[in-house]
């Protein structure tokens, strides 16, 4: 190969150069400034309902830990097997309220991680 | 610039862009703006759909930031998203010269005669303008070989991961390109000589 004429094809290629609009920067500057907006927000809402989730399952623990306590005692006085009245109370109490908070904040919680990392 | 500079600069990008840093992307715009226009041209050989394109692209890296790994160069990433949307462009339009490229030809479709080229536009000189028809019909894979080799000055590695090819394709795709360009200054040249 002639290097010669390497460098020459190699110099017209370096002296092609292109003139860009010079609006292009501001545009394109505008629109990142307003999905960072976009992304900050939903991160936020995310952030919220992680957070959300985290306080409804506490309650939902301790509610059911004083639930256990109550039938404990009622138990006392009747004559279910504590097998059966355990059975009842994650059946009846527990289970329902798990999913109760799942159904409600998990899709809200998928969501905002939808829009803030999988929409990317 | 020495590698160690260019390491903690690809570092400070690195943490900017985790932290999605407005400040850093507007500076990181102003910088490689034109080097990301000349590159989505050189890709899609017209203008059109360019500048849509290079907006989303930098959404991408807004958006994707914490994906930058910090021992590349931030333009080898900033390339590799806008190839990315460039070839789902090109596979909409139903158009895979780029995603299956020919590997025995650098002969492409003729540029439309209606009006010229970006690149006969962006010509700035006599030899550069002979160069343009050529670089207007070559296969967008081996402008954008050239375009990274000759006007980035990437290394082959450093091509090769942009394209996802082995860097002997890369360097064949150079030198056929090259090889195509050449001839065709040759050519132009010789039409010049006889006719003056």
């Amino acid at each position: 190969m002639d290097t010669q004429d390497d460098q020459r094809a190699v110099r017209a290629l370096r002296e092609i150069s292109f003139e860009i609009d010079p609006g292009l920067n501001t545009r394109v500057k505008a629109a990142l400034f307003r999905r960072a907006g976009e992304l900050a927000q939903a991160q936020a809402r995310r952030r919220r309902m992680l957070t959300g989730l985290v306080i409804a399952l506490l309650m939902t623990m301790s509610g059911s830990a004083a639930v256990w306590e109550a039938v404990v005692r009622i138990a006392g006085f009747s004559r279910i097997a504590p097998p059966v009245l355990a059975a009842g109370v994650v059946l009846f109490w527990a289970l329902p309220s798990l999913c109760a908070t799942l159904l409600l904040l998990t899709p809200r919680l998928l969501a905002g991680y939808h829009e803030e990392v999988l929409a990317l | 610039m020495p590698a160690e500079t260019a390491g903690l600069e690809a570092e400070r990008i690195a943490q900017g862009l985790r932290q999605r840093d407005l400040t850093l992307l507007n500076r990181l715009v102003d910088l490689y703006q034109g080097r990301l226009v000349r590159y989505l041209i050189h890709l899609l050989g017209r203008q059109e759909h360019v500048e849509d394109m290079v907006q989303e692209t930098w959404l991408r890296v807004l958006e994707r930031g914490r994906q930058y790994d910090c021992r590349w160069r931030f333009e080898a990433w900033l390339f590799t998203i806008a190839r990315n949307l460039a070839l789902d462009l090109l596979r909409k339009k139903q158009n895979s010269s780029l995603a299956d490229p020919p590997e025995t030809g650098a002969e492409a479709v003729p540029p439309s005669a209606a009006e010229p080229s970006p690149f006969e536009a962006a010509a700035r000189s006599e030899d550069a303008a002979r160069l343009a028809s050529a670089l207007t019909a070559l296969e967008p894979i081996y402008r954008e070989a050239l375009l990274l080799r000759f006007q980035e000055e990437m290394s082959l590695q450093e091509i090769a991961n942009i394209v996802r090819a082995p860097v002997s394709t890369v360097s064949s795709r150079i030198y056929r390109g090259l090889a195509v360009l050449k001839a065709q200054l040759e050519t132009e040249e010789n039409a010049d000589g006889h006719s003056g």
